[in-house]
């Protein structure tokens, strides 16, 4: 059966067709195919005819091969299967095969990468020496993975004999580079330097990278070599700019995707909403199986990806049950080994070997489910698809891009379908497909200055080789470098002799930096294990109150630990790993404090900032919530020392005038509270009534009165009287003050029950709504942001505030993005809140309404009103596309 | 914005004392005070050298320095042929103190030690940079005056001091003169002989049980080593760094002791008397080793009439026997393997039980060895690991052999 008669019978069914949101036909290209360029090696020429009759190449590669020859750094940023790996084996081999002190070094993202790699290389190696049979004269080319799992009695002799080393970003930050002298021929010799996947090197990950790459080209300087960069790229919005800021230098970008491709049938599915108050829709991994089922029973080739290593093995399970009981016409459970063949699992943590076959059986189509985590996503050759499914949006435009791409065959008809969740990036992408079809609006961000992460990595090069007095680092400041340095010499680390920096000390620095995390201290979390205890990650301090406070729920690679002990004079944290039904929601007190702004500018009703900020954190407590309907089990009062989080920050201040209007509309609720006529009485009769003792401590009334609690608060009765809820004849305080609602505390326990509850309103909805959909922007994830709403903020003169903040110390160039795109957000915010099915507000938008307050969501959506620019407002967000071309993947 | 080092601060990197620095004071003593060496300049600048000279009569403990006698066994053990014509002369002794054990190329051999013999006498020099900035004109000095020796002879060195300062030398963009040479490195040799017997085989110990030298009040423990030279380059004050020339020195008189020490013991037929019953035993594997059996074994028979520890005895009685079983020689074999068995030594029952059974075709006395090691193993803790493969074959063999009896009986029915 076809996809077209898949599209038929889904159009019939109205179980389906009803969820359908949005369905694109993605027109098919024709590949653009140039002659191989005849100054190309003839032994490669030789190899490419052999290898399935290759006579042309692809634009793209063409252009490659010629920027290359150049000596131009290049970035290619074309789609998934299109061939990118020629783009740099021709350049490189070419260059190999024809001077033989020529060393070339391939950074790959990951082991599992830089192997896959190696086998693919190996096979065209041995089609190049069988074009040219016993030819002495030819250069031998001897690649070899270089990382962790490399033996010690293999290394001296890699060192010595390879002229091309696959390795991944680790290997070279702790192995290769501190070691420098052990392969003093191969950076003498070293000319390319090929990172494949540079969009993973991002964030903090990406700004320790780029400074790996600064120690690098150092190093290669020391042994007289400059070097040639090409770098891959899934589509993301600044592939040019992202390359030139990893690699300091000017890239040539190749963009033009010469591949061809067929026609691509892209579809969101939307799961159907089962309670609308609460915003509960039904979940995607069910649907997916439901879908994945015609698929199975058609016999059409379907790849499916999963968020979770968890999900991937709950979908495997359902899909072979189903397909048993086909086969055993219902009955037997057991699950046959033919069965376990057509439906397969891939995943991070399988054997070499297992992938392997995995590859071989959807080569081959003995394969017809494999359902991967996006350890699929990354350039391993598996062959295109009919069919894929995306079980939730993974996170990035360019994964969503990368995994859409497994589908189609050469120029065969094929279809993708994103099953959306209800988490709120997924529900704006169900109701704005365009931001997916039109050019990315994804922004690869790092900052290699980052103070922290420069002190690490100048450190590391220290190490290396001295620093002589006003050497400089990359690009880095040099005052700022001569400061570190100075600042080294000071802490005794350095040694400053003849105009030298040397390294003085015993310790061996990048074993103690992590290229994926930035704090000057950390906790470490320690799993048990049996009887003993594994390390498996670690937090910054900062963090650590919030993220592995006791009794946490700390999610790790899919799996559920709860936090048994947090130490924090030994810097450690210590995990169980447990099947709970609930996860942990921690309450924080947060102040923000300003340090400097850097820059700020008036908008329409508001005021935008980004800058340099303080955020102490006070960890209260915690609430344990019931997972996939997210209702609160109970609140747990805890203390933690309170942590400091210098940072920055991107803020919006609202306008006096704007407040103003809204509070004429009833749409503010931020004021400080009238609490109506019968107050003073009711208060006292509580007071009373509770014989002025605190109803949690049990602590007597001394000179001060005690304080007296609505347990529904009186801001969620004014806006049940603004949703309609309350007749508009009775008098709502009334009701909030009734004695039944009240009760007595101390100032202490009344702190501790104020921050157990919190109130939604239009500032808070505002607040929830930015911090989800910034992400999309940043391609970072939404924890990777701290958000803060404010009724009267120091950071804008005693105005409203909402700040986004960044989680990391010192920053990443998240705030300064933010400040940017400012207009840009607030209409994404706008068109997914206005589009929300929901009534009172939902996780999808501003949050979850309910017993917290009914007027989230409509006083949001006037809040947002009032402060974005006013030509666009009310328009569908489609104008923001910069570009109306299809996407080019 | 505030300076980096304000936000490194604000940021919580803990920059450390900053004002506790010792100023270099005057009055402070030099290294020249401290120590009798003198700076030697060259083409890459100036460095400090610290020379001794240390006469034939010289004994180390118990040792002289000299070699006595041709390295037949130790070039064989190495595997180095080069080695065997090398005149005294032509061996150089290294030693280095480092500025930590990480390896890596931010690790500097600030001080290293190396003798060698000129007409006859121990010449020891010791090459120190006063700060890391001499490090080109000390690695040149060195290389001077290692001049075309033959080979060096270091304690850990394959793996320590040897790549480590081919990646000084490398760091400089120089070749290292160390580079094809011949290469000695005790440790090897010292962990083969003094493994049964010492509990470490650091240099140090070795230094004091086997070649009988002590150490001065003026030594210092090598793990403080670095932090003493830091100590050195921030205050100036030389005044410890005369412990530190101390370790190094006696650290390479040891190295060419104990060379010394392991010359005679191996390559001499030796007066055996003087040596530990144990070391006798580990003498007799090395030469094992090199397949000179008959000096192994008249070793081991040396060693078995004298005091033994049970676990060296044992090992001397069966490395005896398994080479006489090598040799087809059973009738020397038997009383071996007897006396190991005694010791409830499992194999050693299974190797009569063979022995009788298939040599000597003796069935009756090969199940009464059978027998007996089925119960010595049925006797010992559950948790040995062999005891399950054991157990099976030995009662496979058990099975075998009544068979074969059962066939003999039948054929002389009235034995």
């Amino acid at each position: 059966m076809s996809i077209s008669q898949i599209l038929n019978q889904w159009r019939a069914d109205a179980s389906i067709w009803g969820n359908i949101v949005s369905w694109h036909m993605i027109p098919a290209r024709p590949a653009n195919f140039h002659p191989i360029p005849r100054s190309l090696h003839p032994a490669i020429i030789q190899a490419l005819n052999t290898a399935g009759g290759i006579q042309a190449m692809y634009s793209h590669q063409l252009a490659a091969w010629e920027k290359a020859c150049l000596g131009e750094h290049l970035v290619i940023a074309t789609g998934t299967s299109s061939g990118k790996s020629l783009c740099y084996n021709l350049p490189v081999l070419d260059h190999l095969l024809k001077d033989s002190a020529d060393r070339a070094l391939y950074i790959f993202p990951t082991k599992a990468l830089a192997q896959d790699q190696k086998t693919i290389l190996d096979s065209f190696l041995v089609r190049i020496y069988s074009a040219i049979p016993d030819d002495e004269r030819i250069i031998r080319i001897v690649a070899a993975t270089y990382d962790g799992d490399t033996s010690v009695s293999a290394r001296t002799a890699i060192r010595k004999n390879a002229n091309l080393i696959l390795t991944n970003p680790d290997m070279l930050h702790t192995g290769i580079l501190p070691h420098h002298t052990n392969w003093n021929e191969f950076f003498a010799g070293l000319k390319f330097v090929v990172i494949d996947e540079m969009h993973i090197y991002r964030g903090v990950f990406g700004s320790h990278f780029a400074n790996a790459l600064r120690r690098l080209k150092r190093i290669a300087g020391h042994y007289g070599s400059r070097l040639q960069f090409i770098l891959t790229s899934a589509t993301i919005a600044n592939p040019a700019e992202h390359a030139a800021r990893l690699i300091e230098e000017d890239v040539s970008l190749i963009e033009e995707d010469g591949s061809g491709r067929g026609v691509k049938q892209f579809i969101v599915y939307n799961p159907p909403i089962v309670n609308r108050d609460l915003g509960i829709r039904k979940s995607a991994l069910q649907e997916c199986v439901r879908l994945a089922e015609g698929f199975l029973k058609q016999k059409i080739q379907t790849l499916i990806f999963a968020r979770s290593r968890r999900s991937v093995e709950l979908i495997l399970t359902y899909l072979r049950q189903i397909n048993q009981s086909q086969e055993n016409g219902g009955i037997g459970q057991d699950i046959s080994a033919q069965n376990t063949q057509i439906i397969r699992g891939y995943r991070s943590g399988y054997l070499p070997s297992q992938r392997r076959a995995i590859e071989r059986g959807l080569r081959q189509g003995s394969a017809r489910i494999v359902v991967a985590t996006n350890a699929l996503e990354l350039g391993i050759d598996i062959g295109g698809l009919e069919a894929v499914l995306l079980v939730g949006f993974p996170g990035t435009i360019a994964s969503t891009w990368q995994q859409i791409g497994r589908a189609g065959r050469g120029e065969d008809p094929s279809m993708a379908v994103l099953l959306t969740t209800a988490a709120p990036l997924d529900q704006y992408l169900a109701g704005n497909i365009d931001y997916l079809l039109k050019r990315s609006p994804e922004q690869a961000l790092i900052n290699p200055n980052n103070p922290l992460i420069l002190l690490d990595h100048l450190r590391c090069a220290a190490f290396e080789l001295p620093f002589h007095s006003g050497e400089g680092f990359g690009r880095a400041e040099q005052s700022e470098v001569g400061e570190i340095l100075q600042l080294l010499t000071l802490q005794r680390t350095l040694h400053y002799a003849g105009n030298r920096y040397y390294w003085m000390s015993d310790h061996y620095p990048a074993q103690n930096i992590s290229l994926r995390s930035t704090s000057a201290a950390s906790i470490q979390l320690q799993a048990r294990e049996d009887y003993s205890l594994v390390t498996i990650g670690e937090v910054d301090l900062a963090s650590a109150p919030w993220m592995v406070h006791p009794g946490a729920i700390y999610m790790h690679e899919a799996n559920t630990f709860i936090i048994e002990d947090l130490n924090f004079d030994e810097h450690v944290a210590v995990l169980r790993q447990v099947d709970t039904d609930f996860y942990t929601e921690p309450r924080v007190d947060t102040e923000v404090t300003l340090i400097s702004i850097l820059g700020s500018e008036n908008t329409d009703g508001a005021k935008k900032y980004y800058g340099e900020i303080k955020v102490r954190s006070q960890f209260t407590g915690y609430r344990k919530v019931r997972w996939y309907t997210h209702e609160p089990i109970e609140f747990i009062e805890a203390q933690l020392p309170p942590t400091d989080l210098i940072t920055m920050g991107y803020w919006l201040a609202i306008e006096e005038r704007t407040i103003d209007s809204l509070r004429q509309r009833g749409l503010w609720r931020d004021d400080p509270i009238d609490y109506g006529p019968n107050w003073a009485k009711q208060r006292d009769l509580a007071r009373a009534r509770d014989e002025y003792r605190c109803q949690v401590c049990g602590a007597l009334e001394t000179d001060r009165s005690h304080h007296v609690h609505h347990k529904t608060p009186f801001r969620a009765f004014i806006s049940k009287l603004g949703a309609g809820e309350v007749g508009q004849g009775s008098q709502f305080y009334e009701l909030a003050n009734h004695l039944d609602n009240l009760v007595t505390l101390c100032s202490n326990c009344h702190r501790r029950a104020e921050t157990a509850v919190r109130v939604r309103t239009g500032l808070s909805g505002l607040a929830y709504l930015l911090n989800n959909l910034a992400p999309l922007s940043l391609m970072c994830a939404p924890s990777d942001l701290g958000v803060h709403a404010d009724p009267a903020s120091l950071l804008a003169e005693g105005l409203a505030t909402v700040v986004l903040y960044e989680q990391i110390p010192a920053g990443i160039g998240f705030s300064q993005h933010l400040f940017e795109i400012h207009d840009e957000l607030l209409l994404r915010a706008y068109s997914l809140l206005s589009t929300c099915e929901c009534t009172y507000g939902c996780p999808s938008c501003v949050g979850p309404g309910g017993e917290m307050g009914y007027g989230g969501k409509q006083e949001t959506l006037a809040l947002l009103s009032g402060i974005i620019r006013v030509h666009s407002q009310g328009q569908s967000p489609e104008i923001l596309g910069h570009d109306s071309r299809y996407p080019r993947h | 914005m505030p300076s980096i080092s304000d936000r490194l601060k604000a940021l919580g990197v803990h920059l450390g004392v900053s004002n506790l620095d010792t100023p270099r004071l005057s009055k402070q003593p030099k290294l020249e005070e401290i120590l009798d060496g003198h700076p030697a300049v060259n083409h890459f600048g100036e460095t400090f050298i610290v020379e001794a000279d240390y006469g034939p009569e010289y004994q180390h403990g118990a040792n002289p320095l000299q070699p006595a006698a041709k390295l037949n066994k130790l070039s064989d053990w190495v595997g180095d042929r080069r080695i065997l014509d090398l005149p005294p002369s032509s061996f150089v002794f290294l030693d280095t103190e480092t500025t930590g054990l990480s390896g890596g190329t931010g690790t500097y051999a600030f001080l290293i030690g190396v003798g060698r013999f000129i007409e006859g006498r121990f010449h020891l020099a010791q090459f120190f940079m006063r700060d890391p900035s001499e490090e080109p004109a000390q690695l040149y000095a060195l290389e001077e005056f290692m001049g075309s020796s033959g080979a060096i002879v270091t304690y850990n060195g394959k793996a320590f001091d040897i790549p480590l300062l081919n990646t000084r030398y490398i760091t400089h963009g120089w070749r290292s003169p160390f580079t094809g040479q011949s290469h000695l490195d005790l440790l090897h040799i010292a962990r083969r002989l003094w493994r049964d017997r010492l509990p470490s085989r650091t240099l140090g110990n070795i230094e004091y049980h086997i070649l009988g030298a002590t150490r001065t009040e003026q030594d210092v423990p090598g793990w403080m080593i670095p932090q003493m030279y830091f100590d050195y380059l921030r205050s100036g004050d030389a005044s410890p760094l005369r412990s530190i020339f101390y370790h190094n020195a006696m650290d390479v008189l040891s190295l060419a002791a104990l060379f010394s020490h392991l010359s005679l013991m191996l390559e001499v037929s030796i007066d055996r008397t003087q040596y530990h019953a144990v070391d006798l035993i580990s003498l007799g594997k090395f030469f094992e080793d090199l397949g000179d059996l008959d000096s192994a074994v008249e070793l081991y028979r040396y060693a078995l009439d004298l005091e033994l520890p049970d676990s060296a005895l044992l090992e001397a009685v069966l490395r005896l026997a398994y080479i006489h079983k090598k040799r087809d020689d059973h009738e020397k074999a038997m009383p071996l393997w007897e006396k190991a068995a005694s010791h409830q030594h499992v194999e050693s029952h299974v190797e009569l039980a063979k022995l009788f059974e298939h040599r000597l075709r003796d069935y009756k006395e090969a199940l009464y060895w059978t027998q007996t090691a089925i119960e010595l193993v049925r006797s010992r803790p559950d948790t040995i690991y062999e005891n399950r493969s054991w157990s099976v074959s030995l009662e496979h063999r058990k099975t075998r052999l009544m068979r074969k009896l059962e066939r003999v009986n039948k054929h002389n029915p009235n034995e």
